[in-house]
């Protein structure tokens, strides 16, 4: 029968593993501070795309040295290749996992220490990756089309942020150089570096001389992602914000909305996307360790090989781990010492060719220690608006909190209510959030914060920047998020707005037109955007509050 | 192991008989003598209520019994030999295990003296509840029938549908004590040849006691044993099974059981039903994407419940977030137990309103869900948020056409909740990437689990994923039929 008389995969599983395996790496870990960006970074891309190509062809050619390198090369430089290829399978799946181990903690689920978070990513990434290469192409198959998809509605869901003048920024301060340019296609080669062990799957794919189209298609694709995201990135975020961003991608849909406000933040989704992403590929390297063991007769690895995974990615050697040498690893070891061997190889080839219980319970309870992180929704403090003004004690912090019963019409008996307005200083912006902690039943959840109110003293004395750098660091405050200044933002926040929270108010009072009368409001997007290029902050509507009633002044 | 040969002797035989069947009550032992004389010795052997009463005349065996009075002892074994009464099922056997295995089965046995052969007479056979209609698995469009309890029936309803020699009927047995009667059916040239040997070999693999329900066969022929996914799909329906049997799959029938095993299965398939075939293909396109979004909804929501109000608050419109924590207000539990407490307690309500009979079940129903319900909000046990998600979830697994599909994912459902409220969209992503790479490796007799999602070739115009084209669009059978027939529907010139 058509599917039990071998293990071969079809050119669409071949084209769907690769946009998997190479996609959230890729995306996450080229562009950012200090890597690729720009029109450099864009060009780069292209040279790179041209030379992942040739690339590819030439990989062709080295199928039967990696069916069997023991057999083509000898036993020491069989194995010796093994090992080479199986030091950056375990280095790369450790990054992949410490990189999961980074993010996940950071910008998803807050609370849960990264090691327990990358055990479990090591573990299910681990499992079936012994049982033959069909299990992949079929996973890939059947979600890589939903993955791609999805990371094509997501980039045209942000297009709808994308500023011209933003862009333009780019095109007219970031400069072309011979240096950066070199240096962004080496960097996108060592981004693809995974390519490398094309040969391992390519003898597993059906029809192997029309092979190259879907390598060709798949390199195209990620290639075409990556110089869109490069593009999209500064039309977004703005050039110099993007200068200090070190993964830019993640904010990517801070800002964006859906349409017919379904969900106020979809950026959730993105991020699981891109997650899959990192599992698929964290997943793959795990099956080519496995093919590179037993092709290089070093056994199976069944136990050692995720442990080693798993240890390189958690030790820390004087503070740096994989996350911070990976790179250099990269740059320095494998990609030259992958030009050496696989050229000695076509030197030397041409003669030679061809080739459970106590486990579950430490799981569970794994799972339960783990958990303590999540908060109930009625044990948390939703702030709608929060203002921010200069004291004598340093800053003072105003939380506008929604009067629950009355923003959601289940007044429930015998309740206490809670406090509308919530007033905390402290000398700096840690302090005050420790005071919070100190002094607040509930945990402060920023995530629902529709608008900041600056007071005039903030902005006079300077000291607005540091509390920027605040916000910049909280992932959870969306950066749709209207901001204006005041003379007195408590006195604002102490408003009574007739049933609605303040938020809701200055949200509405901004968006509540028709298309033609809606006022431009000032978004903390801009507002990062104007203090990453120039330091100073873009004109921000006025509040004033007269005879009991509020104005709002637009630029 | 030997076989005892049947004697000419007719005493000799009726010892052997004796013995085995020792306090037997139901089994009758009936001498007789027959013949214008009475002079020729007989041995009729039944099941008291499998085999009408002898004495009838519209029975077959009646008829012969009251012919071989009036005519002479050579005329008996003359007619016994040639069956010159034209009795429709009648065996001979030489040897007392097959003819045994036939009484067993049903029938009558009829020895005569001076001949040393046993003879099968079929009659009624065992009682059984007749031809009824599907119970779970109804339909607006298409035939009411629904498959029986006895395996002839069954395979004589896919016939009906099938009227082609070229569908095949094997039998066979087993279960060394229960000898229950298995069948296997197929279109002989849509068949792939290997899949048919390995379905023999499979169920030949097994010596067990008895089989007693197709459930028993299914759980010890599957290959992958501990996956919660079915491996072979069941119908009741004999228009699902002739159906499949036109795709090229094999078919399964086994005795006792009102349902037909298909195999191999897919995952498309178990999100398919009988009716899909009938309606239009707007409505039945619309009808499946209906499904996999109840599926999603069945197994995903409680856990993107959990992930979005205990950790990705930012996704919720303020609004309705505001709604969830002051529905929350005062209840004691944390939202992970509320959750596990709801969906077990309507895993009750479920159990039994499937156990208690009749009109009484439904009533469970109406308790269970709206009085049991709307006292856990208000004794503030439960949000009343969580109840809806609960009832959309259940209402989304009982949209799955076959009951035992959904009853993996309605494990599942619990894998994603734990996850989900412990670990977020984090937790959410590791059990789908977990359940893809399962679902990518499971095998059902060597065909991909997830076809035709993932298919190796161009597979042009079959129709039978998520969307089903128009019927004249359906040209060609799904890749389980030989390719050499691959075509099902052509214009006649």
């Amino acid at each position: 029968m058509e599917y039990v008389d071998n293990n071969r995969i079809s050119h669409r599983q071949l084209y769907r593993q690769m946009v998997l395996a190479f996609l959230a790496p890729v995306l996450l870990c080229l562009p950012g501070e200090g890597r690729i960006l720009g029109k450099t970074g864009i060009a780069g891309t292209a040279a790179a795309a041209v030379f992942l190509i040739l690339y590819s062809f030439f990989l062709r050619r080295l199928i039967p040295w990696y069916s069997d390198p023991v057999k083509m090369l000898g036993p020491v430089a069989g194995r010796l290749t093994g090992l080479f290829f199986l030091s950056y399978v375990i280095l790369a799946a450790a990054y992949i996992l410490a990189l999961t181990g980074e993010l996940v903690p950071a910008v998803l689920v807050t609370g849960i220490p990264g090691t327990v978070i990358l055990f479990f990513a090591a573990l299910v990434c681990s499992f079936g990756t012994r049982k033959g290469m069909q299990r992949r192409g079929r996973m890939a198959e059947v979600s890589g089309g939903v993955l791609l998809g999805g990371v094509f509605l997501m980039m045209v869901l942000c297009a709808g942020q994308v500023r011209i003048s933003y862009l333009r920024e780019m095109t007219e301060t970031a400069v072309f150089s011979g240096d950066a340019f070199f240096k962004s296609v080496y960097g996108v080669i060592c981004g693809f570096s995974g390519i490398a062990l094309l040969p391992f799957i390519l003898r597993d794919v059906e029809k192997r001389s029309t092979v190259g189209k879907p390598v060709v298609m798949g390199i195209l694709t990620l290639t075409g992602l990556l110089a869109a995201i490069l593009l999209l990135l500064p039309a977004v975020l703005g050039w110099n914000r993007l200068q200090h961003e070190r993964y830019p991608v993640l904010p990517l849909l801070a800002g964006a909305d859906l349409p017919g406000n379904v969900l106020a933040r979809f950026d959730v989704l993105w991020m699981g996307f891109l997650l899959y992403s990192l599992l698929f590929a964290a997943g793959s390297l795990f099956h080519y360790g496995h093919q590179i063991l037993v092709r290089s007769h070093m056994g199976t690895g069944k136990l050692w090989f995720p442990t080693a995974v798993f240890a390189a990615a958690v030790i820390k050697v004087q503070g740096k781990g994989i996350a911070a040498v990976f790179g250099q690893y990269l740059s320095y070891v494998f990609v030259p010492g992958l030009i050496l061997i696989q050229g000695s190889m076509l030197f030397y080839g041409k003669k030679k060719r061809q080739k459970k219980a106590a486990g579950c319970v430490f799981l569970v309870l794994s799972l339960l220690l783990s958990g303590c992180a999540a908060i109930e929704p009625e044990k948390r403090m939703y702030p709608l608006a929060l203002g921010v003004n200069t004291s004598e004690a340093g800053f003072s912090m105003i939380y506008g909190m929604p009067d629950l019963p009355q923003a959601t019409g289940q007044e429930k008996e015998e309740k206490e209510k809670d406090a509308s307005v919530l007033s905390i200083a402290g000398k700096d912006f840690s302090e005050i959030r420790e005071r919070y902690d100190r002094s607040q039943e509930k945990y402060l959840d920023m995530s629902h914060i529709q608008v900041i109110l600056m007071g005039d003293q903030l902005l006079e004395s300077g000291r607005w920047t540091e509390f920027l750098a605040f916000l910049d660091k909280d992932p959870f405050v969306g950066e749709n998020v209207y901001v204006f200044r005041t003379e007195d933002p408590s006195a604002v926040l102490s408003w009574d707005s007739g049933g609605t929270s303040i938020g809701e108010y200055l949200t509405g009072l901004l968006e509540n037109r028709l298309p033609d009368q809606q006022k431009k409001g000032t978004t903390l997007r801009q507002v990062y955007h104007q203090w990453y290029k120039d330091g100073t902050l873009p004109s921000l509507p006025v509040i004033v509050l007269e005879k009991e009633e509020i104005q709002v002044y637009l630029e | 192991m030997e076989k005892t040969k049947i004697s000419s002797n007719l005493k000799e035989n009726e010892v052997y008989i004796r013995s085995r069947c020792e306090n037997c009550a139901d089994i009758l032992i009936r001498p007789m003598r027959l013949g214008d004389s009475r002079k020729v010795d007989c041995l009729m052997v039944y099941i008291e209520v499998a085999v009408s009463n002898m004495m009838l005349d519209d029975s077959a065996i009646g008829k012969m019994i009251n012919h071989f009075w009036e005519i002479s002892p050579e005329q008996i074994q003359d007619f016994v030999k040639n069956n010159s009464l034209g009795i429709a099922d009648v065996r001979k056997f030489d040897n007392m295990e097959d003819a045994f295995a036939a009484l067993l089965a049903g029938n009558a046995l009829f020895f005569i003296d001076g001949f040393d052969k046993a003879m099968k007479i079929s009659s009624k056979g065992y009682p059984n509840m007749g031809v009824s209609g599907a119970e779970t698995e109804k339909v607006l469009r298409g035939s009411r029938e629904g498959f029986s309890d006895t395996v002839k029936t069954n395979s004589a309803l896919v016939r009906k549908r099938l009227r082609d020699t070229r569908m095949k009927v094997v039998e066979t047995s087993a279960g060394v004590r229960s000898n229950t009667m298995i069948q296997i059916l197929y279109i002989e040239d849509l068949v792939h040849e290997e899949l048919l040997e390995e379905v023999k070999e499979r169920l030949e693999e097994f010596e067990i006691d008895g089989i007693l329900d197709s459930g028993m066969l299914e759980q010890l022929t599957e290959e992958t044993w501990y996956s919660p996914f079915p491996q072979y799909q069941t119908t009741e329906r004999p228009d699902r099974a002739a159906q499949e049997l036109l795709n090229g799959k094999i078919v399964v029938i086994c005795d006792n059981t009102p349902y037909a095993l298909i195999l191999p299965s897919s995952f498309n398939g178990f999100m398919e039903s009988s009716e899909d075939w009938y309606h239009h293909f707007e409505m039945a396109s619309f009808l499946r994407i209906l499904r996999y979004l109840a599926l999603i909804m069945s197994v995903l929501l409680p856990g993107l419940y959990l992930a979005v109000i205990r950790f990705h608050t930012q996704i919720l419109p303020t609004n309705l977030l505001l709604s969830f924590a002051e529905a929350r207000e005062g209840v004691p539990f944390s939202s992970v137990t509320e959750l596990v407490f709801l969906e077990l307690s309507f895993e009750l309500i479920r159990e039994a309103g499937v156990r208690i009979p009749g009109s009484l079940g439904n009533a469970i129903g109406i308790v269970g869900g709206l009085i049991v319900g709307q006292a856990a909000v208000s004794a503030n046990l439960v949000s009343p948020i969580v109840v809806m998600i609960v009832a959309l979830t259940a209402l989304g697994g009982m949209v799955i056409p076959n009951e035992e599909f959904a009853s993996a994912f309605r494990l599942l459902k619990y894998m994603f909740l734990f996850l989900g409220g412990y670990f977020g969209i984090f937790g959410i992503v590791l059990g789908i990437y977990l359940t893809v790479a399962h679902l990518a490796g499971l095998l059902s007799f060597g065909m991909p689990y997830l076809l035709p999602f993932v298919k190796k070739g161009p597979v042009k115009e079959v129709g039978d994923g998520i969307l089903r084209l128009p019927f004249r669009k359906r040209q060609f059978r799904p890749l389980y039929a030989r390719q050499e027939q691959k075509r099902r529907l052509r214009r006649r010139k």
